[in-house]
């Protein structure tokens, strides 16, 4: 059986029924003890669990499990350095069809 | 010589809604229709590595898989290119060219290059894909409507599309859309059948007989060596070949 892809989200449109998503954002925050950072898309923000984690302000893909914990946290299989990735367009670009 | 077949810029949803063309010579490559008629022999895509690349303790394969968030693909390698997989990671963001095959159903990679990109390749990606979309809708409407008025027959239809300028490709691929759909409302032949004909045309154009490995090798990308071994022992039973040393194999 094919793994179910991890579709592209804006943070405020993360619900339960999500198998695996991808979003792009900026770290706001970040807890070395928790390993977790919490990043933001401009939609909102969610908690992200991780073995890596960022600095804050860095442009940053994270591509994982959705849970909800009274809010939207994310299980990061993946984090990916997206430094110098151009946000704005990326935005214009998910607005047109594929 | 003949020209290489250039990549396609593809996602995998689009690989996987596509139709497989298993080619009917030796030396020709197999290849996918899209859903909205483009023939693609290689797929170019951008994807994140969602797997641990894995490569056989004797080198001779490996295998990666690839998500671009619109599906995932498995991605092989065979021999001296499994090389391509040393330098690939977990979480790679990667740019991949690769022969589409099917196996047991399933659409895979055969990769044929695979480099680690910056993320803004994703979004040089997907602007290419939409400016390929948006120029082969213009063409697929004029070839359709070639199709169309030619009352679906191939060679008027592709005559026509030459002199108009719209690539013969297209109606071709139109025409192919149009025979598999039609063969998937026949009754099926069985899959065995296929694979024995298949077999059968091979091994008899080797009169000195063929070994079973050179079989299956030569049907890696579509049988399983467990479905050729079946036709094999069924042609032998019915004797339509038969082993002329111990595993190699002769048409009667």
């Amino acid at each position: 059986m094919r793994r179910a892809p991890a579709v592209e989200k804006d943070i405020c449109d993360i619900d339960e029924d999500d198998i695996r998503v991808s979003v792009v954002g900026t770290v706001i925050k970040k807890d070395p003890i928790q390993y977790s950072m919490i990043i933001d898309d401009g939609t909102g923000s969610v908690t992200v669990f991780a073995d890596n984690l960022f600095d804050i302000q860095s442009i940053i893909r994270v591509i994982g499990r959705p849970q909800m914990r009274g809010e939207p946290i994310i299980d990061a299989e993946i984090v990916q350095d997206f430094s110098d990735f151009d946000l704005e367009l990326f935005k214009k670009i998910k607005e047109m069809v594929l | 010589m003949k020209k290489r077949a250039a990549s396609h810029r593809l996602t995998l949803d689009e690989i996987h809604k596509g139709e497989f063309v298993s080619a009917e010579e030796d030396f020709e490559l197999n290849y996918l229709i899209t859903q909205d008629a483009r023939k693609v022999y290689r797929a170019k895509i951008v994807a994140t590595v969602v797997s641990e690349p894995y490569i056989s303790d004797d080198t001779a394969y490996g295998r990666v898989q690839l998500d671009d968030g619109f599906d995932t693909i498995y991605g092989s390698v065979f021999r001296e290119q499994t090389a391509l997989l040393d330098d690939i990671q977990l979480g790679d963001l990667v740019q991949a060219i690769a022969k589409i095959r099917e196996w047991q159903g399933e659409k895979q990679l055969t990769l044929e290059a695979v480099t680690k990109v910056h993320s803004n390749f994703l979004l040089l990606h997907r602007l290419e894909i939409i400016k390929a979309h948006k120029e082969h809708q213009e063409v697929l409407g004029k070839a359709q409507k070639i199709y169309a008025e030619e009352k679906e027959k191939i060679r008027p239809a592709k005559e026509r599309a030459k002199q108009e300028g719209v690539p013969a490709d297209i109606v071709e691929a139109l025409d192919e859309l149009k025979f598999l759909e039609e063969k998937e409302e026949e009754p099926e032949v069985s899959k065995t059948e296929i694979v024995k004909n298949k077999v059968l045309s091979l091994i008899g154009k080797s009169p000195e007989g063929m070994e079973m490995d050179a079989i299956i090798a030569a049907f890696a990308d579509i049988y399983t060596s467990e479905e050729i071994e079946e036709v094999v022992r069924e042609l032998l039973s019915i004797g339509e070949i038969f082993e002329r040393r111990i595993n190699v194999f002769v048409k009667v």
